[in-house]
């Protein structure tokens, strides 16, 4: 669980990129963490993981305050960066080496996982391509059965069928204890995978739903002409007309266009309801 | 906060074996390389000095200090490189997440590069250079115009009693040999903790530091002498007021015995506290 108050944070001389943000989250969900660049995503996962210190305000991640970095906390907390590397072993003896260190550690999972990406156990970690080591990072990452895991742009570098194989296999190695951040630019590689939509723009969480409530709130349409559309929040033009944001109405739930979505917070477009609190 | 929160034996013993599975190889090359440098610039060296140290016992341990010396810097520099993933901003992230307080981390470092290399690479020098000595060729050289054999058989094999002996052959007072000893411990501390002081180039900015420092305190002495004892001093020729403490010992040996007896304590203090605060 994920409770952050009244947090502040800046890097030495530059503004506050943080100023009161606050943010609570519960295990048992995939949360997408969307902002545009400098928004502060890694930021505010790095200060998650205890990567950085905040100078004011109340973090704590499972009862942990990150930055005092309790052996405990790091062994329940597995971040895939966006950028990582890797000593010169195999597969095989990094997952000897570095597995015992996660209490929760499956390696039946993680065999399987190898098996679906692909991955020969006896190949040497600095001999893979850049997606082969991402795809190797992820299964590690997901074998961990840490109660949190941070993915910073996790389908970065991964070509297409690695992509929907990553989303099969996180979906299906998630449970209900584990909370999964994925922070990314790429939304439609996430759309079909996130239960939670958070939205960081200049230095704020600005969106905090989940998807249900969006997908029963709003309709996501792509129309030939605007003319006769009633309802209408926020609209782009496109191939042969106009992506549209509508206020749902009783004809039923639409496939949530995440991009869309991104686009009009962003554009400061009023998506909350009356009741709506971040 | 529970003991088990800074420190458990088990956990110290997966990162002990998490480190030796990962860096066995570089491991077993640097002694190696150490083993292999010691014996081929050793060779070098006592084959130039052979004729030096045939006709004369303070040559002797004059020249296998000299190779000891050297031997230090190299070994000075492994400890030096401790916390290696700290060098880089991505390694240092995984570094700092890795399941371990940050004392089992400060203490696997000691481990490595401490406790278990500086007695491995003691042995490396003692074997290295034994088999340089060993390969030394007898030859005979032309001395004002009568050939005499230069017979290595007659320099005496290494042995770490020479780099505490007087070139009269009197071992050194018992303060010289714990200032000595532990004087290159807390240097080697002090490596040792400038890893986590500084990011990039932390060998190099750690020594030109306490070059720094060193200089810095003469300075200080220095202007203190002026201060103090402006009539006897003169440019960098300082007063030190200097006392009997004991019968074998003068107050500023016993500074000096005090200050590389504690020091390294100090040092790895910093070290613990710097990853403590260690952000990315």
């Amino acid at each position: 669980m994920i409770t952050i108050q009244n947090l502040t944070f800046k890097y030495k001389k530059q503004d506050a990129l943080f100023t009161d943000l606050s943010f609570e989250q519960q295990n048992g969900n995939i949360v997408g963490l969307l902002g545009k660049n400098g928004a502060g995503k890694s930021t505010l996962l790095q200060l998650i993981s205890g990567l950085l210190k905040p100078q004011k305000g109340e973090l704590s991640i499972n009862g942990y305050k990150p930055f005092d970095r309790n052996p405990n906390f790091l062994a329940d907390i597995y971040m895939v960066s966006e950028e990582f590397s890797f000593p010169s072993i195999n597969i095989e003896v990094y997952i000897k080496a570095t597995a015992p260190l996660y209490p929760k550690f499956d390696y039946g999972k993680m065999n399987n996982i190898l098996k679906e990406f692909e991955l020969d156990a006896k190949k040497n970690l600095n001999k893979l391509s850049h997606g082969q080591r991402k795809k190797f990072l992820i299964a590690f990452a997901l074998a961990t059965n840490c109660s949190l895991l941070i993915l910073d742009e996790p389908t970065n570098g991964l070509d297409i069928p690695s992509k929907s194989l990553f989303r099969k296999i996180l979906v299906s190695s998630v449970s209900d204890e584990q909370l999964v951040l994925i922070s990314t630019h790429q939304v439609k590689d996430i759309e079909t995978i996130i239960d939670k939509i958070v939205v960081l723009d200049e230095g704020k969480i600005v969106y905090n739903e989940t998807v249900l409530d969006i997908s029963q709130q709003w309709q996501f349409k792509t129309v030939a002409s605007l003319s006769g559309i009633e309802n209408l929040i926020y609209q782009e033009k496109c191939i042969g007309g106009h992506r549209i944001i509508l206020s749902s109405n009783l004809e039923g739930e639409t496939e949530i266009d995440i991009e869309l979505l991104f686009n009009a917070i962003i554009n400061k477009v009023t998506l909350k309801p009356e009741n709506y609190a971040v | 906060m529970p003991f088990s929160n800074y420190f458990n034996i088990k956990r110290f013993g997966r990162l002990f074996r998490q480190d030796l599975l990962i860096n066995k190889t570089k491991y077993g090359l640097t002694i190696l390389g150490l083993g292999l440098i010691t014996y081929i610039l050793g060779y070098m060296f006592l084959n130039s000095s052979k004729e030096s140290m045939i006709k004369h016992d303070y040559a002797v341990f004059q020249n296998y200090t000299i190779c000891f010396a050297f031997f230090m810097m190299y070994v000075g520099v492994i400890i030096g490189s401790a916390f290696p993933d700290l060098s880089d901003k991505i390694k240092t992230s995984h570094y700092l997440l890795t399941p371990g307080s940050t004392f089992e981390k400060v203490a696997l470092q000691f481990l490595i590069r401490i406790v278990l290399f500086v007695p491995i690479a003691l042995g490396v020098f003692w074997i290295g250079i034994c088999l340089a000595k060993a390969s030394l060729i007898p030859e005979i050289v032309n001395y004002n115009s009568v050939e005499q054999l230069m017979d290595p058989a007659l320099i005496p094999y290494f042995d770490y009693v020479f780099l505490i002996t007087q070139t009269n052959g009197k071992i050194w007072d018992t303060w010289q040999i714990l200032f000595v000893f532990f004087g290159l411990f807390s240097y080697g501390i002090y490596l040792f903790a400038g890893a986590t002081y500084f990011k990039r180039y932390a060998l190099v900015k750690t020594i030109i530091a306490s070059v720094v420092i060193l200089m810095a305190s003469i300075t200080f002495s220095v202007g203190l002498s002026h201060i103090f004892n402006p009539e006897e001093t003169h440019g960098f020729n300082t007063k030190l007021n200097e006392f009997v403490v004991t019968g074998h010992l003068t107050s500023i040996e016993l500074f000096m015995v005090s200050l590389s007896l504690f020091s390294w304590l100090f040092f790895l203090a910093i070290g613990y506290f710097k990853l403590k605060e260690k952000e990315v």
